[in-house]
């Protein structure tokens, strides 16, 4: 699987370089996108964002934050109440959901449940006047290539979660759209299927070459799977790029805690550190990022002396919770050849080099 | 697949089945003493002969059930037959302006805010607390030559001057549409509550616009309630005989009015018997044609026939 992850990762860069007249098919752009409840509440503030044709995209946020909602604006479900939204180029405001160059995968699928499998990816078909033999030939096409073909008959309610949700991508990507949303499409699924179910998603979206914008709050999920995240919190966009930047940049204390980086530390408690603006109070370093000092002789780094709380062996690396005075408890992740050999309790020195330090803003 | 899917829904079904049999022992009990044998009574009397006061008398005799067939003492004559169909004319039209007007209605309250509902439903039904022929009476006088509907239907030519909309066939259908609209109201407001309105979202996300949301989506969805509806309207008002004896104006006989004149104004019970047993037969066709017509339609949530 890691394999297919890397070779997925080699064609992913391949897209970064390709020309712009490409990539301005399926290419979504928000201009100050703004959604206010009637009753007062504020669902999306002020969220500017381009993404790229072609791309896999991930909308990452806790529940609540905005990002289903931005989902259901671009689909067409609700307008904004200011900004604008481009899809490929040309605004779409205005424009009802069913004239929108969009497919959504839902969240609980939303299958018709009068209809077959056949028939329900056949519906988008149909809605759309396409001729009745060329119309048999797409689905059975789409059929086969999810692997679908001998459901064709069933009924959604003779359906595992993994198959509804199978017949909901291809009811959705029959219909070629130049941008598919999908709306946290693996959350009901059990951890297996779901790690399978995200290669395949993958696989499919490097083949076919569709927009994919994805809206989860699983950041392992967001990271195996996007070219470029986008973190919200309550209604904000708080950082966009490319996952490995936003992973190893993070711009504020929320996207560091959001992403799993524990190590929040104030900017005072180090002595060395890069020259840093003087609004910046905190400042992360990453668990593999801290090593444990086997003598003395580091001249530009912070040596820091601490006790290990707590050994957690993950088997390809260990990591370790140590407790350093003035300091929050710190975690460091050692992927060395020993790295089970330090026991609870025992006496560390951790190094922590000025040029690993992170500032965040907040 | 199928038959294992049906075989699923029989094993969830069994258990409260037995137990509301027992709970349900008073009304099954009800409706044998006073419903089920009296209609059974009819069946002996159906073959009886007439004495001179209309009773039923012997020999047995299949004569009163050759008359329901249009056979008598002047040879054969259709007028039976004409009105059964007319009857049933009455039933169907009754029934699909019954649907007609009740379905937006039932899509305006299932759409209107929740604390609003209940205020709605009672206002549908609240009529129909009142007695059926006090009604009919209230629409006579809507209808009536002097009132003002029958003065817009005069200036626009739909009718003679000094007419009234009543007494009419068209009276007849709109008190009886009056009557029986809660019936097919409650249940399509009902089906639209089990509703899953995301799938109309999913449906516009796949270029459904907003009519062919409701016809591929919606009333699909909700076609258990409709056939409930459709047979609370059309077996009542096939057989209804209030509202076309006081708003008909005797110029229409209907099989209902036929069978009341039997033990009313010229007795002849073996007769009425034979003619109440044709109107049951008829209804249990209707119904069975209904049930029938539910195994066509693949129904998930709702109420169900």
């Amino acid at each position: 699987m890691l394999q297919a992850i890397n070779r997925l990762q080699a064609s992913r860069d391949l897209l970064d370089h390709a020309p712009k007249a490409v990539s301005r098919q399926g290419s979504i752009d928000l201009r100050n996108v703004q959604k206010v409840y009637p009753n007062g509440y504020v669902a999306t503030e002020d969220v500017t964002l381009h993404i790229p044709g072609g791309s896999f995209f991930t909308l990452l946020g806790p529940s609540g934050c905005g990002k289903t909602t931005l989902l259901r604006i671009i689909a067409g479900f609700e307008e904004p109440s200011a900004g604008g939204v481009l899809i490929s180029g040309r605004s779409i405001i205005g424009v009802p959901a069913y004239r929108r160059p969009v497919n959504t995968v839902f969240q609980s699928y939303v299958l018709f449940p009068h209809l077959n499998v056949y028939q329900n990816v056949e519906f988008g078909l149909r809605m759309r006047h396409m001729k009745a033999t060329q119309r048999k030939h797409k689905v059975t096409d789409m059929l086969d290539s999810m692997q679908l073909g001998t459901l064709a008959k069933h009924f959604p309610n003779q359906l595992s979660g993994g198959q509804k949700q199978r017949v909901a991508l291809a009811r959705a990507l029959v219909n070629e759209p130049e941008l598919l949303l999908l709306d946290e499409p693996l959350s009901a699924l059990d951890a297996k299927l779901r790690r399978e179910l995200q290669v395949e998603l993958l696989r499919l979206q490097k083949s076919i070459g569709t927009t994919f914008l994805f809206v989860t709050h699983d950041q392992q999920e967001a990271m195996i799977m996007s070219d470029q995240i986008g973190i919200m919190q309550q209604g904000r966009l708080q950082q966009v790029g490319k996952v490995h930047e936003v992973y190893e940049r993070p711009k504020n204390i929320f996207v560091a805690r959001f992403l799993g980086l524990p190590n929040i530390i104030r900017r005072e408690s180090l002595t060395h550190t890069p020259t840093l603006p003087s609004a910046i109070r905190h400042i992360t370093v990453h668990p593999e990022r801290i090593t444990f000092s086997h003598g003395a002789g580091h001249a530009a780094a912070n040596i820091l002396n601490g006790v290990v709380r707590e050994r957690l062996y993950m088997g390809a690396h260990t990591d370790y919770v140590v407790a350093v005075e003035n300091f929050p408890d710190l975690l460091v992740s050692d992927s060395s050849p020993n790295h089970r050999s330090r026991e609870t309790g025992s006496g560390v020195r951790l190094v922590i080099q000025a040029s690993d330090i992170v500032p965040l803003e907040g | 697949m199928g038959i294992t899917a049906t075989a699923l829904s029989n094993d969830a079904n069994r258990r409260p089945r037995v137990r509301g049999g027992y709970a349900s022992a008073p009304g099954l009990l009800w409706i044998a003493l006073f419903l089920v044998l009296p209609t059974f009574l009819f069946l002996p009397i159906a073959i009886t002969s007439t004495n001179p006061y209309g009773l039923p008398a012997l020999p047995l005799t299949l004569h009163a059930l050759r008359a329901v067939a249009g056979f008598n003492f002047l040879g054969w004559s259709a007028a039976n037959i004409q009105i059964i169909f007319r009857s049933l004319w009455q039933g169907v039209v009754t029934t699909i302006v019954s649907l007609i007007v009740a379905y937006p209605v039932a899509f305006f309250i299932a759409k209107s805010k929740n604390y609003i509902k209940p205020l709605l439903l009672v206002l549908i039904i609240l009529p129909s607390w009142t007695n059926q022929v006090v009604r009919a009476y209230a629409w006579m006088e809507l209808l009536g030559p002097n009132a003002f509907l029958s003065h817009m239907a005069v200036y626009f030519g739909w009718i003679d001057q000094d007419m009234g909309l009543y007494p009419s066939p068209l009276a007849v259908f709109i008190g009886l549409v009056y009557s029986y609209l809660p019936y097919m109201v409650i249940p399509i407001f009902a089906a639209l509550e089990g509703l899953d309105w995301s799938l109309t979202e999913a449906a516009a996300d796949l270029y459904a616009h907003p009519l062919r949301i409701f016809f591929q989506v919606i009333l699909p969805q909700t076609m258990g309630g409709v056939l409930v509806g459709v047979v609370l309207v059309l077996i009542p008002s096939f057989s209804n005989y209030i509202i076309p004896e006081l708003m008909g104006g005797n110029k229409s006989l209907m099989l209902g009015n036929l069978i009341a004149n039997q033990f009313s104004t010229t007795p002849d019970w073996p007769y009425g018997a034979s003619l109440s047993i044709t109107l049951i037969f008829i209804s249990f066709i209707l119904l069975a044609g209904l049930k029938l017509l539910t195994k066509f339609i693949r129904m998930i949530d709702g109420p169900m026939l």
